[in-house]
């Protein structure tokens, strides 16, 4: 009887855990790693010397994946040599956009940092957070931008040292100030409303763009192109490529709402780039 | 030494009287079975909760074909050896640096640890699992373990839980369970009751 007086009542309280504040819940968080962190640095060096012993693959490679790079690889290797003219048209235009890839760099106010993915819960939000292996000791900071080469990903929730957790824009909790930067209207992006029921491996693509604040009679139409805006946080970078204007709505209070086709394809990400803005707005 | 209080007219209100077994004190401060072992059993606790959390949040990224869960090694053998409350204690911490160190919200891994420190208690309770039943207690505690920690995640996230496919299971239930079940915890109990009988005898 005493036993089980025990067993409930510490039951109960982790259970009680679960309705803890969120806020509350990031200081705890925050202080526990404080303590694992170290063990967790620890334990991951022996484990990568281990691995190194027993095979020379990096982290989170199976053999098989190495196997099925390999057998990609020998395709592509394939396909170049019998490409003739179409490899060496490739390559000048290849040339090219190197050029102007060079010439943005040099004029951006911005640093991009390259991240790896390093977990995605199956069975857990897929579509809702990841984690990436860059953290506070390499600049990042919560509500950086994380992009893919299509588009913006997600933000970055909290942050530890070596580590990232990033909200996805599929997440029913993304919210962000978007901008349509060619009609000068501004809005709020929200991700897939929770209604839709979970269908596993598929991205939602529910994404909609409500509170538009517009000069005078300006309207939006399908196509338009929807971009970051920079008064959701300091840490924001201005002007990110988001997605499109698909189908406009109306709310039954009359509020126009516009879905939004990400350009991020959210189901292949492995590597991602953190954009650290480097000036800060007045 | 006397310390006495005394009244006015010089009555004795109170004597307190203290004295010191040098023999007994030197015998608690420097044996083995004195203060270093309650020092021992708390830093071991400690160190062991934290490394063996460690160890589970760095493991799928470098052998992500092998579940292995040090954590939940860890509270099971504290279930079965320690006393009720302590044993509980320590799964809770467990459980929190989990939540901590997955950014996942407190409370899941702490309520997966419990149950399986618990059930763990439960089934060697009445037995001597370090000497007489070690092998018994070891199998029921690793099978018990493993299924209520990986049926309880299962649970807790059950909307997102794909189809229960043959191969699935395969991996996440009997691969986690064989290897626990033949070689991390009759390894790891080893070790630790190794560790604890040089401080015990």
């Amino acid at each position: 009887m005493k036993k089980a007086f025990v067993i409930g009542s510490f039951i109960l309280f982790a259970a009680a855990l679960l309705l803890v504040p969120q806020g509350t819940q990031q200081r705890l968080r925050a202080l526990g790693r404080l303590f694992v962190q170290p063990a967790q640095e620890l334990s991951a060096a022996g484990l990568r010397i281990a691995r190194e012993a027993l095979g020379g693959l990096p982290a989170n490679f199976t053999v098989a994946e190495r196997d099925q790079l390999l057998g990609e690889l020998a395709t592509v290797r394939l396909r170049l040599e019998s490409g003739g003219d179409h490899v060496r048209r490739l390559e000048n235009d290849n040339r090219f956009l190197m050029h102007l890839l060079k010439l943005q760099r040099e004029n951006t106010d911005s640093t991009m940092v390259v991240a790896e993915v390093i977990r995605r819960d199956p069975l857990q939000g897929f579509y809702h957070e990841l984690l990436l292996n860059r953290g506070h000791n390499d600049g990042l900071k919560p509500g950086h931008a994380v992009v893919s080469v299509q588009g913006l990903v997600g933000i970055v929730g909290e942050v530890s040292a070596r580590t990232a957790q990033v909200r996805l824009i599929s997440s029913p909790d993304f919210v962000l100030p978007c901008r349509i930067q060619a009609r000068e209207i501004t809005g709020i992006l929200h991700g897939p409303d929770s209604e839709q029921p979970a269908r596993l491996l598929v991205p939602p693509q529910r994404f909609t763009l409500d509170s538009i604040v517009a000069p005078g009679n300006t309207s939006i139409s399908s196509g338009d192109r929807v971009s970051t805006c920079g008064l959701g946080s300091e840490n924001l970078q201005d002007n990110l490529p988001v997605g499109v204007v698909g189908k406009a709505e109306t709310t039954r209070s009359g509020n126009d709402v516009y879905q939004i086709i990400p350009y991020a394809e959210l189901d292949r990400l492995r590597f991602l780039m953190v954009i650290l803005p480097n000036k800060k707005r007045s | 030494m006397n310390a006495q209080i005394k009244d006015s007219s010089g009555r004795q209100l109170l004597t307190i009287s203290i004295r010191f077994d040098h023999q007994l004190l030197a015998d608690f401060l420097f044996s083995r079975n004195g203060l270093p072992r309650y020092l021992y059993h708390l830093l071991a606790a400690l160190m062991l909760c934290v490394c063996c959390c460690g160890i589970q949040l760095s493991w799928n990224l470098y052998f992500a074909d092998l579940p292995f869960y040090p954590a939940l090694l860890y509270a099971a053998f504290c279930g079965s050896r320690h006393p009720l409350v302590p044993a509980l204690l320590q799964a809770l911490l467990c459980g929190f640096l989990l939540d901590a160190g997955y950014f996942q919200p407190l409370g899941s891994h702490p309520l997966l640890l419990l149950a399986t420190a618990a059930a763990c208690h439960l089934l060697c309770a009445g037995r001597e699992p370090r000497r007489r039943h070690f092998i018994r207690c070891t199998l029921l505690c690793a099978s018990v373990a493993t299924l209520v920690y990986l049926g309880g995640k299962m649970l807790l996230r059950l909307p997102a839980t794909p189809s229960l496919t043959g191969e699935w299971l395969c991996h996440q239930l009997l691969l986690p369970w064989l290897f626990h079940t033949l070689a991390a915890f009759p390894a790891l109990f080893a070790l630790l009751d190794r560790l604890d009988r040089f401080f015990d005898e």
